[in-house]
C-alpha cells in the first residue's frame, strides 16, 4: 500500500462557484488532485513518521477529543477499521500536516468544486437533474457503519474518484465560503453588507448539493473532527511544468 | 436594547445576560434554574406552576434516523430529538431559556434551530450552527407568550424541513393557561418522496416534487397511522381538551378540522384573539393554531386537513377517541331508514295499487299473491326453490330455522336481520334487509314459503303481522342501533 | 461562534475600478509549497504553554522592524488583536479606530500591561517596510504596537484559529470579518469583540478581569 494517493492531472478552467459577491466566474488553474481520499493505513503511516500527531500527544486546539476516535489506539487500527477506507475525524490542522508531510497541499474550495462538477463523461454535469439527484441521495442517507474504499467508485472524467458518495472532504480554505449556514442570514448579509448590493449570493438556487456542501464547511472550525469528513491532498504544477504542458 | 438583544446571541456567561435582561421584563430577578421536560407528540409536558420566571435548561438533540413513515415505507428523517415532530418544549414567559442543541456524531448534516419564539436576528439560527459530534449553546429571553414553530435553517432549509425538522414550544402567558382535562400535540407536515405513496421501501426525497408542492403525504405527527388505532388520542365524554396543533410545512397550509366537533376556542394563530365556535381553522406553514373543545358525546372525532384530497389519499388523518355515556339529545344516533324516492307520483302509485287490491279470500289466494312477491323480492338471494346459496344466503327449503319460529320469521322479515344464525346445520352470517311490506303481503309471502318446499304449512295472517309490529314498536328505537 | 461573526461581515469593496477575475493560487503559496518540508503547524513542547494558547503555532512572522518573531513573543502580556491589510480604505482604518478606543479607555495603571496586535492577511504588499510607514501615518510608532506579516498558510492557520473569515477579491481587495480578540498573559482567548464601531464596555471589563 502506497503512503499517499495517485495524483490525477485536473486540467485548469472557469467555473461559478455557487456562492459568490458577483456572478464572475473564477479560473481555477491546473493542478494535481490525489484521485482518492487519504485512507487509514496512509494517516497511520504519517503519525508512525509525526508522533506529535498521534491520538495522545495532539492539542486541543488542534484536534478535538474526537480526533481519530475510530481507531483501536494510538497506532492501531483495530479489527472493525479498514485500512482502505478513508479516513475520518482528522482536524484541518491534522490534514494539512499531512499534506505538508507529502509536499502536497488542501485543495481550495473553488479548485475541489470545480472538480466535484464532473461525472465520467462531462467536466460539468451539474445542469444534469440526475446528477443532483444520485448527489441528494447521498446526503440524506444516514452514514454507513463501515466506509468502502475510494477504489470501489467510478472514475470521473478527470480520474478522481468518490468525490461524492462516501465522505465530506477538508479543504484549505473552508472558513472562507462567506457562508453563515444559515440560508436566508447569508442572503440578507449580503445585500446589506456587499457594496454591489442586491446581489442574489447563490448563483444557482436549484443546487441543494453544493449547498449542502458550504453549509456542511461552514459549520467547522479548525479543530472539529467529523465521523465522516476526510480529506485529500492537491499539489500545484511548478509553473515551468506546467508551460510545458501547454505548449 | 439593540445591545441588549445583541448580547443574547452573542454570549452564553449567563449571569450578564440576567443581569442586563431583567430589567427590561419589568420582571424579579431568576430564581433558581431547572431542566425542561422534553415529550414527543401526542404528549405535552404538564402546565407550569410556578409563578416566578427562573433559567430553563433545554437539551436538545439532532439523530438523522431512517424510520417507517407508512407500512413498509421507509424514509429517512432528520429529527429534533429522534421522531417527527420534534420535542415539545414548555416554558414560562419571561424565563431565560439557555438552549443546548447537541448534533449527534453520525449525522451526516450540519444543523441548527430557529425557533420562532426568540427575538433575534435568524432566532437562534446562527447561534445554534452545529457540525456533526458537536453542541451549542445560546440563550434566550421568550417575549412574546404563544405557541411558536421550531425548525432547522441551515441551507437548503427546505430539504432540511421536509426531512422533518420541526416542532413546538408553547411559551406560557405570566397568568397561566386555563386548565382543561387534556392537552395534546399535535403537528402536520408533509413529505414528497421519489416514489408515490405507498411504495415500499426506503425512499429518498424528492427535490422536484418539493419545488413543486407536490407532496406524496400529508401527515399529522410524522407518518401514516401516527394517530389513528392503537394510537388514537384518548379522552372522556365531559372532558375538554386543548390541542397544540403546528404545521411544519415545509410548503402546505392545512385547514385543519375535527370531523363532528366544533372548536369551542380557538386561540387564532395562536396568538392573544380567541375565536369560539369554529368549524375549521387555517394553520399556516411554520405557523400553529390552538383549539379546545367539549367532548359531549362519544365517539371517534376524526382529525383531518380539509384540503381532503390530503386526508384520503395522503394520509392526513387521526382519531379522537371519547368513550363515556351517550347523549341522544345532542346526537341521537341513526333513527330511521326509509326509501327516499324524490320523484314521488308515478313509482308510488304501483305499491299503492298493489296495497288497494282486496286481501286474499283464502289460504290458495295468499299463497298465489306470496308466490308473486317472493319472485320480486326474495328469489335473487333465496333462489327459486327456496336452496339459498351455501355459506351466503341460507335456505328457506325444509329450513329448520324457518319452521321452528313463526314470529321470529315474520319479524326477520319486515326487520331484516343481520349477524350469525345456524340453518340446518350450516353457519351463515350475511345481512338481510328489512323489506318494506305490507301486512297483507308479508302474510302471503310468508304462507307461500311454509307451503313450498317440504315446509310445515303455517299459514301466517296479516293480523299475526300486525300483532309482531306492534310488539316491536315500543323497543324498535333500540333495536336499530 | 465563526458563524456569528459571520454576522457581522463586512466586505470591502474600496477599489473604484472593476473587479479582475481572482486567481486561487497566488505567487507566495506556490513558493512556501516548493520549499515545505514539515508542517507549520507544531506545538512548542519546550515552553511552558497551556494547551489553549495560540502560542502553540509555531509558524515565524517579521514585524514592523524586519524582526523575524514567532506568536510566543507576545507571552506574558496581554494583548489586543486583530487582523486585516494596511491598504485597506474602509473596515481596517474603523477596526484601528476600535483598537485605539479601547487602549484610550483603558485604566492608566493597567495600560502598560497591555499590547495591541495587527497581522496583515496581504502578506504580498504588506512588507515590513509598509508595516513601519502604516505605524508611522497613525502615528503608533512609539506605543506597544505590534504589526505582524507571514506567509499565507501561517495567516490562514491564525484566521482559522481567531475565527476569521477573509477572501482575496481581486488584486488589491479582501472582504473578512471584523473581530478583535483579547488574548490573556498566556495566548488564550479570552474576549472577543466583532464588528466595527462597537461598545468596547465589555471588551475593557473582559481586561480588567484578568489583571485584577
Amino acid at each position: 500500500m502506497e503512503s499517499t494517493a495517485e495524483m490525477a492531472l485536473i486540467k485548469g478552467g472557469v467555473y461559478t462557484p455557487l456562492y459568490t459577491t458577483d456572478k464572475t466566474p473564477r479560473i481555477v488553474s491546473s493542478f494535481l488532485l490525489d484521485s482518492t481520499p487519504v485512507t487509514n493505513h496512509q494517516f497511520l503511516e504519517f503519525v508512525k513518521a509525526n508522533p506529535k500527531w498521534q491520538r495522545k500527544n495532539t492539542l486541543p486546539l488542534f484536534a478535538d477529543k474526537n480526533y481519530l476516535k475510530h481507531w483501536l489506539s494510538n497506532l492501531e487500527l483495530g479489527p472493525n477499521v479498514s485500512p482502505d477506507a478513508p479516513v475520518v475525524n482528522v482536524s484541518w490542522f491534522a490534514a494539512r500536516a499531512f499534506a505538508s508531510f507529502h509536499h502536497k497541499r488542501l485543495p481550495s474550495v473553488d479548485e475541489w468544486e470545480y472538480v466535484a462538477r464532473a461525472d465520467a463523461h462531462r467536466i460539468d454535469a451539474t445542469s444534469d437533474p440526475e446528477f443532483t439527484k444520485i448527489l441528494l441521495d447521498w446526503y440524506g442517507r444516514p452514514n454507513p457503519k463501515h466506509l468502502k474504499s475510494a477504489t470501489t467508485f467510478p472514475q470521473n472524467i478527470h480520474g478522481i474518484q468518490a468525490l461524492h458518495g462516501l465522505i465530506w472532504e477538508w479543504t484549505s480554505d473552508f472558513n472562507n465560503a462567506m457562508v453563515t449556514g444559515e440560508s436566508r442570514g447569508d442572503s440578507g448579509l449580503d445585500r446589506n453588507l456587499f457594496c454591489a448590493g442586491g446581489a442574489v449570493s447563490a448563483t444557482d438556487v436549484t443546487n441543494y448539493a453544493a449547498f449542502m456542501r458550504y453549509a456542511f464547511r461552514a459549520s467547522l472550525k479548525g479543530n472539529y473532527t467529523v465521523e465522516n469528513l476526510g480529506f485529500r491532498c492537491a499539489r500545484t504544477i511548478p509553473p515551468s511544468t506546467e508551460s510545458k504542458k501547454q505548449s | 436594547m439593540k445591545f441588549l438583544k445583541n448580547i443574547r446571541f452573542i454570549t452564553i456567561s449567563v449571569g450578564l445576560v440576567s443581569l442586563l435582561a431583567a430589567p427590561s421584563l419589568a420582571q424579579t430577578e431568576i430564581i433558581g434554574e431547572e431542566i425542561a421536560i422534553l415529550t414527543d407528540a401526542p404528549n405535552v409536558p404538564p402546565p407550569i406552576t410556578r409563578d416566578y420566571i427562573t433559567k430553563v435548561i433545554v437539551h436538545l438533540e439532532v439523530t438523522e434516523v431512517v424510520k417507517e413513515i407508512a407500512d413498509g415505507v421507509d424514509y429517512t428523517f432528520w429529527t429534533f430529538g429522534g421522531s417527527v415532530p420534534g420535542k415539545f418544549i414548555r416554558v414560562r414567559e419571561g424565563d431565560l431559556v439557555e438552549f443546548h442543541l447537541k448534533n449527534h456524531p453520525s449525522s451526516k448534516m450540519p444543523h441548527n434551530i430557529d425557533l420562532h419564539a426568540v427575538t433575534g436576528a435568524g432566532g437562534g439560527a446562527a447561534s445554534s450552527f452545529t457540525t456533526p459530534g458537536h453542541e451549542s449553546v445560546f440563550s434566550f429571553t421568550p417575549i412574546n407568550p404563544g405557541l411558536f414553530v421550531y425548525h432547522c435553517a441551515t441551507a437548503p432549509v427546505g430539504m432540511h424541513i421536509a426531512n422533518g425538522m420541526y416542532g413546538l414550544i408553547l411559551v406560557e402567558p405570566k397568568e397561566g393557561l386555563p386548565p382543561v382535562d387534556r392537552e395534546y400535540y399535535v403537528m402536520q407536515g408533509e413529505f414528497y418522496t421519489k416514489d408515490k405513496y405507498g411504495t415500499p421501501g426506503l425512499q429518498p426525497f424528492s427535490m422536484e416534487k418539493a419545488l413543486e408542492e407536490n407532496a406524496d403525504y400529508v401527515l399529522f405527527n410524522g407518518s401514516v397511522g401516527a394517530l389513528t388505532g392503537d394510537n388514537a388520542l384518548q379522552a372522556e365524554v365531559g372532558e375538554t381538551v386543548r390541542l397544540f396543533v403546528g404545521n411544519g410545512g415545509p410548503n402546505l397550509v392545512s385547514s385543519f378540522h375535527v370531523i363532528g366537533e366544533v372548536f369551542d376556542k380557538v386561540y387564532i394563530d395562536s396568538g392573544s384573539s380567541v375565536n369560539t365556535n369554529v368549524q375549521t381553522t387555517l394553520v399556516p406553514a411554520g405557523g400553529s393554531t390552538t383549539v379546545e373543545f367539549k367532548l359531549e358525546v362519544p365517539g371517534t372525532f376524526i382529525l383531518v386537513d380539509h384540503s381532503i384530497f390530503r386526508a384520503f389519499n395522503k394520509g392526513a388523518i387521526g382519531m379522537l377517541n371519547a368513550t363515556g355515556e351517550e347523549n341522544l339529545t345532542i346526537y341521537s344516533g341513526k333513527t330511521d331508514d326509509r326509501i327516499y324516492q324524490p320523484e314521488g307520483g308515478a313509482i308510488q302509485e304501483i305499491p299503492q295499487a298493489e296495497y288497494t287490491e282486496p286481501a286474499a279470500q283464502n289460504t290458495e289466494e295468499q299463497i298465489e299473491r306470496g308466490k308473486r312477491v317472493y319472485t320480486q323480492v326474495c328469489m335473487a338471494c333465496h333462489q327459486a326453490n327456496g336452496q339459498g346459496i351455501m355459506a351466503a344466503f341460507p335456505p328457506l327449503a325444509k329450513s329448520d330455522y324457518l319452521n321452528a319460529d313463526v314470529d321470529r320469521a315474520i319479524q326477520t322479515v319486515i326487520n331484516g336481520l343481520s349477524g350469525e344464525v345456524v340453518v340446518n346445520g350450516e353457519q351463515y352470517n350475511s345481512i338481510m334487509p328489512k323489506l318494506d311490506l305490507s301486512d297483507e303481503n308479508v302474510a302471503n309471502v310468508l304462507t307461500y314459503v311454509y307451503s313450498m318446499w317440504e315446509n310445515n304449512g303455517t299459514v301466517v295472517t296479516p293480523a299475526m303481522v300486525k300483532a309482531n309490529r306492534d310488539a316491536e314498536q315500543s323497543t324498535q328505537e333500540a333495536a336499530f342501533h | 461562534m465563526k458563524t456569528i461573526l459571520s454576522l457581522f461581515f463586512l466586505i470591502v469593496l474600496s477599489s473604484s475600478g472593476q473587479q479582475t477575475m481572482p486567481s486561487t493560487e497566488t505567487p507566495s503559496a506556490k513558493q512556501k509549497e516548493t520549499d515545505a518540508c514539515c508542517p507549520a503547524t507544531t506545538q512548542n513542547v519546550a515552553e511552558n504553554i497551556t494547551a489553549e494558547s495560540l502560542y502553540n503555532l509555531t509558524s515565524e512572522w517579521k514585524d514592523q522592524f524586519n524582526t523575524t518573531r514567532t506568536l510566543l513573543s507576545l507571552k506574558d502580556r496581554i494583548q489586543v488583536l486583530t487582523m486585516g491589510y494596511t491598504t485597506c480604505q474602509y473596515a481596517c482604518p474603523r477596526l484601528f479606530a476600535d483598537m485605539r478606543t479601547i487602549e484610550d479607555k483603558l485604566d492608566p495603571q493597567i495600560q502598560d500591561k497591555v499590547s495591541f496586535v495587527f497581522v496583515s492577511i496581504d502578506p504580498a504588499r504588506d512588507t515590513p517596510e509598509r508595516l513601519a510607514q502604516y505605524t508611522k501615518e497613525n502615528e503608533i510608532e512609539d506605543k506597544n504596537w505590534t504589526l505582524l506579516t507571514g506567509d499565507e498558510e501561517s495567516v490562514q492557520e491564525l484566521a482559522v484559529l481567531l475565527g476569521i473569515q477573509f477572501r482575496k477579491l481581486n488584486e488589491t481587495d479582501f472582504a473578512h470579518s471584523n473581530l478583535i480578540t483579547v488574548l490573556n498573559q498566556e495566548g488564550e482567548i479570552i474576549h472577543r469583540q466583532p464588528g466595527l464601531l462597537s461598545d468596547p464596555t465589555a471588551t475593557i471589563l473582559s481586561i480588567n478581569r484578568i489583571v485584577d
